[in-house]
Formats: structure tokens, sequence, C-alpha cells
């Protein structure tokens, strides 16, 4: 276990706190602006999420990668009687995620701002209702951040439920034709989940109560008592369950993922970019390192799960109407890729994953936001209505190709690498005979899938005949191609030279790879090398 | 000759109830010099007592006084609780004028029943002698008979009065008949007596059936009061019927008094703990089930309401059972925050006064176009009453989760969680029929009257402040309930 970086806390006492807050205060700056001065509103909301940003871009400098542990880290007494800290820290793991929160926010509220006036249902806010849209959008960013940032699970359990509010109320009030449904859907299934991660969380820590008298949700300390025997494996077994559970429905991972495509379907564009994959991190953060022999005893069933998530939900994807979902049941394949990864159990996998979770964001990020400008001009999204839009837009339809491509795993993309390095660790997880190589060789027929929903659907849209209605369709004007470059860039950045993020990295996931893989497995894999 | 011996009282024990008292009675004279529908003095009259009343309380903070030849006591549990009743009740008394003007109810009787209503409230838990409490119960349910009907000119009103009336006065009874037959067993009507001569190996003995039967009936008297399953028939016709401010009034406070003295009888019940502890386990397993489900398929959002309380009392229920520091501390927290949650949400409801007081999820779609401030109000009161952090929802139900588990009470903690969900379900649903229309084009505005906005405005401060920062009442309830466990008492008579 390494310790906390004392050095850096030095000075640094406050800028994780200062990071998370940061769009809280937006917020309340929002507040303060009268109804109706979108302007000014886009414009306060812009200086928060880029403050937020430039806040991330201290912790990547001060970022000392070649420590264990946890950096940045605050504590603060909550409620101490009961354990229960606001204790914040980010790993080599988070802190990508924390940096990709605040990029994908500012392009998020970038992208509000550029948005036309539309009519009501049309999942963009009216120039009057501009402001409450973005305080929703802030405080979900902040519950975002605190989520990657908290350590202890009280409070862990908190800011993901607290994601659930303001997104409950974006896609309540901005949400397509069944937002209402949709909406209640997507709370009771994640509260639901997440329940079970709390009594889960509670029961270990009365059994940490009972084995040192002393209460505390703290997640290092919690860990070192269930490495050091603290918790039988049949315990273990329910425990991880309980998180398994909570995590695999924000996954969201197939069977659990059916609110995903109705929620999300019907939420407006930046609540589906900045939307992340939480439940991924969940598991690597909490799921696995607390409940080692668990993981592995489950690694099997979850490398199941995880290969038939890959092609169930591929196949899916190729049978949608409407080219939203058509990404959204991407997002449940790429999500059964993140859990492949995760339970190889291993430093390859473990890297391909952390990856594959930072390649969700950009790449999926840059093909919604595309797809929601597509919606401006054309209003509907359905694919037998659209056609021939190649030559209406070729700025589009470049841009749509290349993030297109890096869904489809390209080399020289990013997916490239997540989906290789997560299939790799699988597989060396399956040499090692820990899970059955039959799922490693089912997974990795969704690369092939993925090519087929992709290029079909672009093949129907971009190409054949235009119907007549959209005839001088407008290209991208350079606002907007500007919104989508920076997530591109980034394509290519993590595709061509991945050592740039996965060198902080290393350090991390080597640390995570002792905790929770034993010893023999470590040996296996260590030869496969 | 001897003199007369005056056992020596504390009257700083009972002096918030009485200046309650006090207040009620100026209120009730001053009403006769007014003219008709002139009550802005009855109501401030009234804040200035109950605001009086609670800084007494507050002076007692860390007193254990026992006075009045033991009729009388003061400890850290009746300051908690009464200071929410007194500002349960500084809520109503604030907003309610605006909603009686508007269905035209102008009685200016409203103020000192209310407050008579909150006297015999803080009474209940001021005291461990169960004639003192009873006196108590019929006072605050006498004043809410009335106050339930206070709608005279409407059948609903007067239904309701007459079904709260019959079934209570039934209730009292039950009540009145557990006191005497302890007193039959004991010899006294103190409930910390109750089981001085119980011995659990002897179920033969006199005294032991005297008991148990006392407890049972007992029981039954509170948990209707409280409106725990199964004798929460009332509840939904009750709350319904009775003007919105007075069910603003009954949900809260009624229910801080009638688990107030429950959380006194069971501790004081604890020898007996095998044997009522199947009985409330089975009540809190079926209030949350009945309540929760039930409300689930209400289209009266004042119904829903109703029997989303019956869930709430289950939850209670379940830290009673539990019986533990946690759970006990749980049960404060709670009955703390949910005064506040209800309050602010009947609240909301009466605003519906200006539109038919019609209160169906449909009457209130739209509410946040016309009144945006209360539809926010009501989403947060919505989303604590849910139990998503971070408000006091939250932390209550956490404590009696934590309180739950640590008693071993794993099935009634997993159905507290399950039926939380189910909460969600039809909080969210009123949630959103409020914003269901909000985008569309803009409504009249109507505005907030200036005491609701106070109102609501303390209630959600109260509310994030304490899922925020919960630590103050935490420390403050737990320490309640410890001074109750030790038995710190210090007794003042003059023998």
């Amino acid at each position: 276990m390494g310790g906390y970086n004392l050095a850096a806390m030095e000075w640094a006492v406050k800028v994780l706190s200062w990071t998370l807050w940061t769009p809280l205060i937006g917020v309340f700056l929002l507040l303060l602006i009268p109804r109706g001065q979108r302007v000014l509103a886009c414009a306060v909301a812009i200086a928060a999420t880029l403050t937020t940003l430039g806040l991330t871009g201290v912790l990547v400098v001060n970022f000392d990668p070649s420590t264990t542990g946890y950096q940045f880290v605050e504590r603060v007494p909550w409620l101490p009687d009961y354990g229960i800290a606001y204790l914040l820290g980010i790993d080599g793991i988070s802190l990508w995620l924390v940096v990709l929160t605040a990029v994908l926010s500012v392009l998020a509220v970038v992208y509000v701002t550029l948005a036309p006036a539309l009519p009501i249902g049309s999942n963009t806010p009216s120039p009057e209702h501009t402001r409450a849209f973005l305080c929703h959008l802030l405080l979900l960013e902040t519950a975002l951040m605190g989520v990657f940032m908290a350590l202890d699970l009280v409070l862990f359990y908190v800011f993901f439920e607290l994601t659930l509010v303001p997104t409950y109320f974006l896609i309540a009030l901005w949400g397509g034709e069944r937002r209402g449904y949709a909406a209640l859907k997507f709370f009771l299934y994640t509260f639901f989940g997440s329940l079970f991660m709390l009594l889960a969380a509670l029961w270990l820590a009365f059994i940490h109560y009972r084995a040192t008298n002393e209460m505390t949700f703290e997640l290092m300390r919690l860990q070192q008592f269930v490495a050091e025997g603290g918790v039988p494996l049949d315990v273990q077994k329910w425990l991880f369950l309980g998180f398994a559970l909570a995590f695999a429905v924000k996954l969201p991972l197939v069977p659990f993922h059916t609110w995903w495509p109705v929620a999300m379907g019907e939420a407006p564009i930046p609540v589906v970019v900045i939307f992340l994959k939480t439940g991924a991190y969940a598991f690597l953060r909490f799921g696995m390192p607390l409940f080692p022999e668990a993981a592995q005893v489950f690694a099997p069933l979850g490398m199941a799960l995880a290969a038939v998530a890959v092609v169930y939900a591929a196949i899916t994807a190729t049978m949608q109407f409407d080219m939203k979902r058509v990404a959204l049941y991407a997002v449940v394949s790429h999500a059964g890729f993140i859990m492949m990864g995760l339970f190889a159990l291993n430093q390859t996998g473990l890297v391909g994953s952390v990856v594959q979770q930072l390649n969700h964001g950009v790449t999926m990020g840059a093909m919604f936001l595309l797809l929601g400008m597509l919606h401006w001009r054309t209003r509907t999204l359905e694919i037998n209505q659209l056609g021939g839009l190649k030559a209406q837009m070729p700025l589009f339809s470049a841009l749509f190709l290349m993030v297109m491509l890096a869904l489809v795993a390209l080399p020289g993309t990013n997916g490239f690498i997540g989906e290789f390095l997560c299939l790799l660790g699988a597989y060396q997880a399956a040499h090692s005979g820990q899970v059955a190589t039959l799922w490693v060789v089912l997974g990795a027929t969704g690369t092939i899938l993925s090519v087929v929903y992709m290029l079909w659907m672009f093949q129907r849209v971009f190409y054949g005949p235009t119907p007549e209605r959209l005839r001088s369709l407008p290209d991208l004007t350079p606002a907007e191609a500007a919104l989508v470059l920076p997530l591109v860039a980034l394509i290519f950045w993590i595709g061509l030279r991945p050592a740039h993020f996965t060198h902080s990295l290393e350090q991390s996931a080597t640390q995570w790879v002792q905790q929770v893989a034993s010893e023999p497995w470590r040996v296996a894999h260590d030869n496969s090398e | 000759m001897e003199a007369l011996n005056i056992p020596q009282v504390e009257w700083s024990a009972l002096l918030p109830v009485l200046t309650v008292v006090g207040a009620a009675l100026l209120v009730l004279i001053l009403e006769l010099f007014l003219p008709r529908g002139q009550h802005t003095p009855l109501m401030l009259v009234g804040l200035l007592g109950l605001g009086l009343a609670g800084y007494f309380q507050l002076a007692l903070w860390g007193a254990s006084l026992v006075t009045w030849a033991e009729t009388a006591l003061s400890d850290n549990i009746a300051v908690l609780l009464n200071l929410a009743i007194l500002v349960s009740s500084g809520l109503v008394l604030l907003f309610a004028d605006d909603y009686l003007r508007a269905r035209n109810m102008r009685y200016g009787e409203f103020y000192p029943l209310l407050l008579f209503a909150t006297a015999g409230a803080m009474l209940m838990i001021s005291s461990t002698n169960l004639m003192v409490v009873f006196l108590g119960l019929e006072v605050l349910s006498l004043s809410l008979y009335v106050l339930t009907g206070l709608a005279r000119a409407e059948v609903r009103s007067e239904e309701a009065a007459l079904k709260y009336f019959l079934l209570g006065a039934f209730a009292s009874a039950f009540f009145l008949y557990g006191i005497a037959l302890l007193y039959g067993a004991q010899g006294s009507v103190d409930m910390r007596v109750i089981s001085a001569s119980w011995v659990a190996s002897m179920p033969g003995k006199m005294t032991n059936a005297l008991l148990v039967a006392s407890l049972a009936l007992m029981l039954v008297g509170l948990g209707f009061k409280a409106a725990l399953a199964p004798f929460h028939m009332w509840t939904p016709d009750v709350y319904q019927g009775a003007p919105t401010v007075a069910t603003a009034y009954m949900a809260a406070v009624s229910k801080v008094a009638a688990f107030g003295v429950l959380l006194r009888l069971l501790s004081a019940a604890m020898p007996m703990l095998d044997l009522w502890s199947p009985i409330m386990w089975a009540i809190a397993l079926l209030s949350m089930l009945v309540g929760n489900l039930v409300a689930l398929i209400q289209r009266d959002a004042k119904r829903m309401l109703a029997y989303s309380s019956v869930g709430h009392a289950g939850y209670l229920a379940v830290g009673l059972v539990s019986m533990n520091m946690t759970s006990l501390t749980g049960v404060l927290f709670y009955l703390v925050a949910y005064a506040l949650m209800t309050v602010g949400a009947f609240g909301v409801l009466s605003l519906m006064a200006r539109a038919g007081d019609a209160t169906t999820v449909d009457a209130l779609r739209g509410l946040a176009r016309r009144q945006p401030f209360a539809a926010f109000a009501m989403a947060i009161l919505m989303l604590s009453l849910a139990g998503i952090p971070p408000t006091a929802g939250f932390w209550g139900k956490w404590y009696l989760f934590l309180g739950a588990l640590e008693g071993g009470q794993t099935l009634l903690a997993i159905v507290l969680a399950l039926t939380s969900v189910v909460g969600a379900a039809y909080y969210l649903r009123l949630t959103f029929s409020l914003y269901a229309d909000a985008l569309e084009a803009p409504a009249a505005r109507w505005s907030v009257p200036a005491p609701m906005v106070v109102c609501l405005l303390i209630c959600l401060i109260g509310l994030i402040g304490l899922g925020i920062a919960p630590r103050p009442l935490a420390e403050s309830s737990r320490q309640a309930v410890e001074r109750m466990a030790n038995g710190e008492w210090q007794v003042v008579s003059g023998e």
C-alpha cells in the first residue's frame, strides 16, 4: 500500500476541492443572472468550466507519475463517529478521467452555446431556459468529479447518487417524447442498484468494526483490512456482488443495460456527452481492489458476461433505426470491452480498460456532439429519413468518418489501442487458465461487428440518394467544427502516442495489479510477456 | 397546626408549554376584539409565543429535570422534539393565513386551536407520567378534530373530521385502558415502572398478563396517532379531507409527538423486548410495504403523501425495533427532518388553494411555470423525502438503516432500502408532473406569498444544511438518547 504523497500536500492542499467545487460556484453565479440572458449565462458557464479545466491542468502538471498511491489527498472529518470523512485523492487512473470530465464539460457547454433556437421538444434548451439547463449541467460536472475523486465509501455514494439528480431533471425537462418515462426509469434503475452498494459498504464497515472496534469507510483502510484476511471469502463474494450490481447497472452491462438506451435515447446530447463511465471506474477503484479474492472467483463469470455484452449489444446496434440509438448500443458494446479488460485482472488488461474508458469519453463524446449538430439541421436522426449527406455536408462527413473509424478501432486511432490492450489482457488471462478462451474469442468478434453496424449506418446515411427535404443542408460552421476538433486531435494523439497517457498510469496500474491479482496469476502474466 | 406541604416545583421544566398555552389564551381573547378576517395580529402573537417557548426550551438543553411530583420532565429528547414541534407550528402559522383567505375560511379560531394543539403535543413529550401524556394527547387530538373540520362548507372536510374523531376516540380509549391496566399491575401510571415487575420466565403470572395487555393497548393507541399500519386507515381520508394547512400541521406534529412517546415507552419497556419486538417488527414491515406500495397508485398528492407518511412511520418503527444508540439517534434525527419536509411539502400543496384547491397530480402540472420557486422547493423536498443525498432525508434513513443492521434486523434494513426505491418512484413522479410542461409557453405567473417564501426557504436551508452538515443534529440526538439510556435524572421535589 502506497502512502499519501505528503510533499504534494503542502502546497496543493485544496486543488482537488477547487476543481471539484468550481462548477458549483458557477451554478451560484448563474443563479444571479436574470432569466433569459442567454449569452451571459453561456459566458459564465464557459468561464466556470474553463476554470475547472485549468485547475485540472494544474493537477496534470503537478502529478508525480513516479510514485504509487493517491496524490493531492484532502481529508476533513465529516461524521467522525462513523468514520466518515471528506476524503479526496487521485491516482494515475482517476487523473485522466478527471481531466476528461473537465474537457467534455467545456465542450458540452459550448455546444449548448452554439445551439440554434429550436422549437420546444427538440432536446435543446430555449433561450429562456438556457440558464436552468446550464445549472444542471454544471451540477452534474461537480457530481462526476466527486465520483472520480472520492476515497471514502460514503462520500463516493453521495456523489454517485448526486449524479442522478441533475441528470434526472435534464432528461425530464429537455428530453424527447417519452422523457417522463425515461427519466424515471433511469433514476429508479440506478438508485436501486446503488442501494446494494450502500448495503454492502455498511456490511463491510461493520465487519471492520467488530474486528477493530473502529468504524471507518475509508477505502484504503478497508482495503488493507480485507487484504489482511479480515473478511472470509464467502462474505467477500456477497459484498462483491452488492458492489457489482450497483456498478453493472451504472456501466451499463448486459443484462442490466435496459435503462441506458431508453434514458440516454431521450436525453439531451450534452448529457450523453459528459455522462461518463462512472460504473467502470467504480469497478476498478472499489469493486475489485476491495475484494480481490471474490473478484478472482467471479472473473470467469464477469468475462463471460462482458463478452456476451460486446456481441449482444453490437448485434442490437446493427438493428437500430436511429443513429443515436446505434451509437448508444455501441456504448454498451464498448462497455463490454472495458469489463473484459478489467476482469482480465492483469496489467495489460487494466491499462487497456482505462484507455478504453478515456476513449469512450473522447470518441463517443465527439460522435454524440456530431449527431447533435446533425439533429439541429435535420431534426431527425432516423436512418431511413437520411441519405446522401456526404454531398451536402463534406466537412461534417469527414469528421464523422474519422470519429467512426476510431470507434471501430482502426489502427492509428485511440480505439485500436484500447480494444487491443483489453483483448490482449483478456487473452493473457485465458492463457494462464483463469478464464475460458472461448469468451475472449467471442469478445474479439465484437470488433468486426462494430465495423458492420457503423459502416452500414455510414453507408445508408452518407451515400445514396438525398431525400428531397435534405437538399441544401448547411455544412458545419467553423465554430461547430472547432468544437469537435479537440476530440479528433485526442483520438489521434492517444492512437499514435499512447505512452503520453499511459505513462502516468503505470505506477497506479502496477499497484492495482498487485492488490487484485493473486500470486500464481501474476507469475503467469509475467511469463506471457 | 401543621403547615400544608407544597412540593417544590421547578417551573422552568414546564415553562415552554405554559408559554404556548398563554399565547393561545391571549390569541383567543384577542380574536374577540379584532374585526373579522383580521388575522395578522393573531399570527404575530402566536409566532411570538412560539418563539419565546422555543427560547425557554433551548435554555433547558442539557438539563435532566423531573419535577411537579414526577409528572413533568425535561430532557434533551424533550428539548429536541419540542423544538421540532415549535418550528413546525411556527411555519404552519406563518403560511396559513394566505390559504385560509383563499379558501374563504376566515375563522379566527384556527390560531388558538393550533397553539393548543402545540401545547398538547409538547406536553406528551414532556412527561413519563401516562396520565399527563394522555392529557397532552387529548388536547392535541381534540384541537386536530376541529382543525380537520374547519372547512365547514365542505362535505369532505366534515366527513374527515367525523371519521378522525370517531376513530381517534377509539384509539384514545385503547390508550387509556392500557394505562388503567398498567395501574392495576404496578400501582403507578408512570411509564418507567412498566417493566418493573416483569419476569419473562413466568407467563402465567397475573401482573405479567396485565402488563402485556397494557403495553398492547397502548401500542394500538399510539400506533393510531403515529399512522402505523394496520392502524393507518384514517390517514388518507383525513389528510385529504382536512384543509391543507391543517394537514401540514397534523402530519408533522402528531408524528413527532406520537413517536416521542413511543420512543420513551418502548425504551422503558426494554426488559420486555422479546415480547414487543416481534409485534413492532411486523408493524414496521407492514407500514413500510403498505404505505409505499399504496402511495404508488394514488392520484391525489395529499393522499399520496398520506400513504407515504405511513411508510415513513414504518421507517421510524424500524428504528424503534432495532433499539440501539444508532437507531434511536436515527429516530430523533428523522423526526426533525421529517417535520421540516412534511410541513414544506403540504405548504406547497396549500398554494393550490388559489386554483380551486385541487391537489391531484394532474392539477399540479405546470406549477413550475406558474410558481417556479414553489416547484423548485417541492422538488428538493421530494428528493429529501425520497432520501437522496445530500439532503437531511438521506442521513435520517442512513442512521435508521445503520441502526437496523447494527441491531441485527437485516430483513427490515433491506425492506427499508427497497421501499425507498418505491418511494423514489412516486416522489419523482410528482416532481415530474410539476415540471411536465415547464418549457411550454410561459403561463401567467402567480407570486408566491412572502410568508410561504420564508417558510420554504427555512425548510430548504434546514434540509440541505442538515444534508451537508448532519453532525450537529446527529450529535445532539445521540446525546439525548444516551442521557435517557443512562437515566441521569435530577429529581426536583420537596419530599
